[in-house]
């Protein structure tokens, strides 16, 4: 094999700071340098930036806009035809033309790359006349949908029509521009391209220049954009609507009385029934739907479910009493919550168990927006003996092994031991989770004491600020299962 | 649409991915290489009449890519260009790679499908949401020279994979 003329690992390390937007004056000079005294050293070059946009490019498909061609027509003459010329007045249309559909074309242009990079190879060549649609499923994130009278599969175009989502997330793409995700449990109406209907559940909204008046219609508000990122969320049984809007402007309009407020960055309001809330800062987690399904599980064990159990960093107005919350917020002054968990192990020698499992049956909590948090671990710590006791009222002041100075996921490192992880994809707020690991039997193998105390926490930071508050049944659940330690005893 | 338009269109739209990979060749950013893409049709659009159906369509957007990107250039600091305009020519005159369009795509999309889970979250919430090393670090609970090494090699992996398969596609 030729060895190369440059030093690759050099080229690498460059072209990783071009790709990443961290190139400083010195690496500029050294790529300059190397890339002219070698031209195999241009070709990596270009090999890695042409992966670098191939990347962009499969990730970020533009819209499909109608009425354009979707396909090669079959054949495509290669001989040599009149050049074409216009007049000046022809020219003129053109320019004007090009300045009216040059966006759109580009876009066009863009989803149809992006189309080829995904799409299987094109059936029998023709120019397929074009349908009555307007927006595209872009994204779609551990989804189950009910009952829909439109596709549900990522890069459907859609028409007029219903969306029910059951679970997960699904992010919408309308010809405007205008990006909407759907966040489940939720019912959504595509109109026009500017134009959606909610019934309940909640949508995240981004909006950009070329889809400004985009509006979403509940049944009790009118929210038209004016270039922003927002969500609106809608109880279902008493049609209140909700509106958080992140950046930019909204207008929120009654949809009886027709009275508008305003809505600036990081402002929020709610419209129930006949009265229109004026423009707030209250706290960022939004209330949305909520809704719990019970799991069972598996017989073989010994299952001990929580005897105290409770969550520490409250946000006023946004407890649960059957809900254990945890949440990371993006800030250090962000509501972060912790769950602790007191197990009873009395009775148990403590010495034989083999095996050990946590099961945590989570539920969506209703606060905040699945879209501001990306795939979500979670971890499991034990409290080592001799700690002080705590209580499900006490719990809220003074928690064990934290402190407000610890940021959300952080623990007094000497006080406690962890025990295992899990992870939860983006979206699903419903299941059974928890941890079955060796540290977990060891720990209880070797606690000195029968009553053991495990802590939740969550790792993944919020993306932005409102980010979910992810929730597991508490004992006090009155259809899921309590926090369940399941372990198993050696039994000669 | 009369067939030269058409014919037109089609080139154009054949040619959008390798454009955009020549101007991010050139420019080193994405989102500089989409506004020049942008500006890239525009042109090419306006100068429809120049085009002969048969003719070298690539040689002739790449030329109009590459004034495009020098004009977006001229407009910005001069410290904030990658290259000197000498290097800049070098890579103007120089063909890219030949490797078919649609097999290089599909490759990709195999590669990446291969790729462990945990790296092609990364990869996938790098390009998809377009984040930045300090924010990916953040979120998925890592140094940034440990997020920025995992994507360079996970971008080695994949070119490795797609020429690989390429091979086997030719073989």
């Amino acid at each position: 094999m030729k060895t190369p003329d440059f030093d690759r690992k050099q080229l690498l390390a460059l072209i990783a700071d071009v790709q990443e937007g961290t190139l400083d004056t010195g690496g500029r000079e050294r790529l300059n340098a190397m890339l002219k005294a070698s031209a195999a050293a241009r070709r990596f070059y270009r090999k890695h930036m042409g992966l670098h946009a191939r990347l962009h490019l499969a990730y970020t498909g533009g819209a499909l806009l109608d009425g354009m061609p979707r396909a090669r027509p079959h054949a495509v003459s290669t001989a040599r035809k009149p050049f074409i010329s216009f007049s000046r007045s022809q020219l003129a249309a053109a320019a004007a033309l090009v300045i009216a559909v040059g966006g759109v074309l580009f876009a066009w242009l863009r989803h149809q790359a992006a189309d080829r990079d995904f799409a299987p190879p094109a059936g029998p060549a023709s120019v397929q006349p074009s349908v009555a649609t307007f927006a595209t499923v872009q994204r779609t994130k551990a989804t189950r949908w009910n009952d829909c009278e439109l596709p549900t599969v990522e890069g459907a175009r859609l028409s007029e029509g219903t969306l029910r989502l059951a679970e997960g997330l699904a992010t919408l793409r309308f010809d405007s521009g205008a990006e909407v995700t759907m966040e489940a449990p939720c019912e959504l109406t595509l109109v026009d391209a500017m134009n959606c209907a909610l019934a309940k559940g909640t949508v995240v909204a981004a909006i950009p220049e070329s889809a400004q008046g985009f509006q979403i219609k509940t049944p009790s508000a009118n929210v038209v954009d004016h270039g922003t990122r927002f969500a609106v969320g809608v109880r279902e049984e008493t049609g209140e609507t909700y509106t958080q809007v992140f950046e930019g402007l909204v207008e929120v309009a009654h949809a009886q009385s027709g009275e508008v407020v305003e809505l600036k960055t990081g402002e929020r309001n709610t419209v129930a029934g006949d009265r229109i809330g004026r423009a707030g800062e209250g706290p960022s987690e939004a209330p949305w739907e909520q809704g719990v399904e019970a799991i069972d599980r598996g017989p073989g064990w010994t299952l001990l479910e929580t005897v105290k159990d409770a969550y520490c960093g409250r946000v006023e107005g946004h407890e649960s009493d059957v809900l254990l919350y945890a949440k990371n917020g993006i800030r250090s002054n962000s509501p972060h919550r912790k769950s602790y968990l007191g197990f009873s192990l009395a009775g148990m020698d403590r010495r034989k168990v083999v095996d050990a499992e946590l099961v945590l049956h989570f539920a969506p909590t209703g606060w905040g927006l699945a879209s501001h948090v990306l795939d979500a671990t979670f971890s499991v710590y034990g409290l080592t003996g001799g700690q002080r006791a705590w209580n499900e009222t006490s719990i809220k002041k003074s928690p064990p092994a934290s402190s407000p100075g610890l940021g959300g996921a952080e623990l007094v490192k000497s006080q406690v031991r962890k025990l295992g992880s899990f992870s939860i994809e983006q979206g699903v707020q419903r299941g059974p989770f928890g941890i079955q690991t060796e540290q977990l039997t060891t720990f209880l193998r070797a606690h000195p004491g029968p009553d053991v105390t495990l802590i939740v926490v969550r790792d993944t930071i919020e993306i932005e600020d409102g980010g979910l508050v992810h929730g597991f049944a508490s004992r006090r659940h009155p259809t899921l299962p309590a926090p369940t330690l399941a372990v198993r005893v050696d039994t000669p | 649409m009369d067939a030269p338009d058409r014919e037109f269109v089609y080139q154009l739209t054949d040619w959008q991915n390798r454009l955009f990979g020549y101007l991010v060749t050139l420019l080193g950013d994405l989102h500089d290489a989409r506004d020049v893409l942008q500006e890239t049709n525009l042109v090419l659009w306006q100068k429809i009449g120049e085009f002969e159906p048969g003719s070298n369509f690539g040689a002739w957007a790449r030329k109009i890519a590459y004034f495009q990107a020098l004009a977006f250039l001229r407009d910005r600091k001069r410290d904030r260009h990658i290259f000197d305009d000498d290097l800049l020519i070098r890579f103007a005159e120089e063909e890219s790679d030949t490797a078919g369009e649609e097999e290089v795509a599909l490759a990709l999309r195999d590669c990446l499908a291969r790729l462990p889970t945990g790296q092609r979250k990364l990869v996938g919430t790098r390009y998809r949401e377009g984040g930045s090393i300090k924010q990916l670090a953040r979120v998925f609970g890592k140094k940034e020279s440990a997020i920025k090494m995992t994507l360079m090699r996970i971008r080695q992996a994949l070119l490795a994979c797609i020429e690989l398969k390429l091979r086997e596609a030719t073989a």
